[in-house]
């Protein structure tokens, strides 16, 4: 995941426009719109273990990667 | 939609212009045509979105990585209108296609695209808006949102408010042709606003609930949308907000929902497209000869191949760099097309669904939302390669109304007659009655002779197929 764009956030010669009602147009439909609220905690989890187990499953893989490159190079130094 | 056309008529507008017939719901701003070019008006209602797009760095992200059209701000040209901020002209989209006229991957990718862009916006504070399929346009072989007002800034706390959009513009159709019938796309066709979730979830086999991104997305999403149909909206419910990360959950499940979805069938019951033809090496070599030199002769800027199958043709145009939309009526030739060319990263080349005999009508408010086929022609060049007898003698259209349709299409015509003693002309009539005694190559010609010019007839090796070069008349 990339970094927050700060700089775009705090550098806003927008910001009294930001923090004006939404200007939205379209109508979310209540449904919709309580769906997403009532999803929120299991959606906020699910992302962070999801986070979580890509972290763990590039660990191991640089882990495998590792040994695989020292056992090359010991491979390589014993020839 | 009363509120909008208060705004709206406010505006006047300059003689020689023309507003885009479907850009009227955001009053943040609209497209227009003057002398043929397409504009688009940002009204004050839009400034803080657009400058905020443009200020934060997402709109030279979003540019740089193709995911949205540029364009240029033109201080030249001044709208008499007092809600008017700017005047962007954005690049050309060489043709306007619709969802459904895409095949499964060309939604998929729209929908991917569409995800990736809302991604995006919210690392730089800002969100979408609204999700249309329609805002989503094939260029240069890959999707690209082509409307910039789209965005919004983000308010930490809000929930997605296009989410219902993209469920019943991309999730649940894609989830239908996935899962039920690849046909469903054409549901696209009769709901202008995305296929209604409760549809979808009836018409999605059961087992489809044990999937967890449809089961939320489709069937529990359709079930919110009933229970709350109807009841008052309790004030605690509004003030209560949803995070970042949580969002960011959201769009996350909903990508790997889109991204899981395949449809089957697409390799296995199409395989065997070029396979289905009967003509002999030499005369597919010959046949290929003869619509190349027709093409270098007349040079056109555009073409349609109108029943392109995969594309076999239409590349001998697509690549020498014209702009070429390669139509036909099965699903799984335009899928082929479309993944041949993604790749082999063509840019020049459009594979589209359209039934010939059904194509896509003008739909929407004052049916002018959306265009028909023919209202998004002409094209300077219609090839009709092997596919006037599936129109003469499978649809029976007689030769004098097709010699008008095609009149209405383009200016030059590269079509293929194909007599009736051809084995495939042959198979059509296996089990039906000859009731087609003008289906002759002298009668071909002497009616088409009435719409066109033949510049050239070439008579196809190994074969009694003709093709023929022609220019139309004028009127």
């Amino acid at each position: 995941m990339e970094p927050l764009n700060y700089y775009a956030i705090i550098h806003l010669t927008w910001l009294p426009d930001l923090l004006a009602k939404t200007p939205a147009y379209l109508d979310p439909g209540s449904g919709s719109f309580f769906l997403q609220l009532l999803l929120a905690t299991l959606m906020g989890a699910l992302f962070l273990v999801g986070a979580y187990w890509k972290k763990v499953k590039s660990f191991v893989r640089n882990l495998f990667s590792k040994r695989k490159e020292e056992q090359e190079d010991s491979d390589q130094k014993s020839q | 939609m009363t509120k909008n056309r208060n705004k709206d008529e406010t505006v006047t507008q300059k003689p020689g212009t023309r507003r885009a017939e479907s850009s009227f719901r955001d009053p943040s701003g609209y497209v227009f045509f003057e002398d043929g070019v397409l504009y688009r008006q940002i009204n004050q209602a839009g400034r803080a979105e657009y400058q905020s797009l443009m200020e934060s760095g997402l709109y030279r992200g979003l540019v740089e990585d193709h995911l949205l059209i540029p364009h240029q701000e033109i201080p030249d040209i001044q709208s008499d209108s007092p809600l008017a901020f700017k005047i962007l002209k954005p690049e050309p989209v060489e043709f306007i296609s619709y969802p459904y006229e895409w095949s499964f991957s060309q939604y998929k990718d729209a929908a991917l695209v569409t995800l990736a862009i809302q991604g995006r916006a919210l690392k730089f504070g800002m969100t979408l808006k609204d999700c249309s399929a329609y805002n989503l346009q094939f260029r240069r072989g890959k999707p690209i949102l082509i409307d910039t007002l789209s965005f919004m800034p983000y308010q930490e706390g809000e929930p997605w408010i296009a989410y219902r959009q993209f469920c019943q513009h991309f999730y649940a159709p894609l989830a239908l042709m996935a899962y039920t019938d690849i046909r469903l796309s054409q549901l696209m066709r009769v709901y202008i606003d995305g296929i209604p979730l409760d549809l979808a979830s009836r018409l999605l086999p059961r087992e489809t609930r044990l999937n967890f991104s449809l089961s939320i997305h489709v069937h529990l999403h359709a079930r919110s949308q009933k229970h709350f149909a109807d009841k008052a909206i309790n004030p605690a419910m509004m003030k209560r907000r949803i995070s970042r990360q949580q969002l960011m959950g959201l769009l996350d499940s909903l990508e790997t929902g889109v991204r899981r979805l395949h449809w089957k069938d697409a390799r296995t019951e199409w395989a065997d497209y070029m396979a289905a033809h009967n003509y002999t090496p030499a005369a597919l070599e010959h046949k290929k000869q003869i619509v190349e030199r027709f093409v270098k002769r007349i040079q056109p800027a555009m073409v349609w191949d109108l029943g392109a199958n995969v594309g076999f043709f239409s590349r001998i145009a697509s690549q020498r760099g014209i702009f070429t939309v390669a139509f036909d009526l099965d699903p799984g030739a335009v899928e082929q097309n479309y993944l041949k060319m993604r790749a082999e990263k063509e840019s020049h080349l459009l594979p589209l669904l359209i039934d010939l005999t059904n194509p896509s009508p003008s739909i929407g408010w004052q049916l002018q939302e959306r265009k028909s086929l023919l209202e998004r022609g002409p094209a300077d060049a219609v090839f009709a390669l092997a596919l006037i007898h599936h129109l003469a003698i499978a649809n029976n259209v007689p030769l004098q109304h097709l010699s008008q349709f095609f009149r209405g299409l383009c200016h030059w015509l590269i079509i293929e007659f194909v007599p009736k003693d051809d084995a495939q002309v042959q198979r059509l009539l296996a089990t039906r009655k000859d009731i087609f005694p003008n289906y002759t190559q002298s009668s071909f010609e002497e009616t088409f002779s009435e719409d066109f010019n033949i510049i050239a007839r070439e008579q196809l090796q190994d074969s009694n197929r003709v093709l023929y070069l022609m220019e139309k008349k004028n009127p």
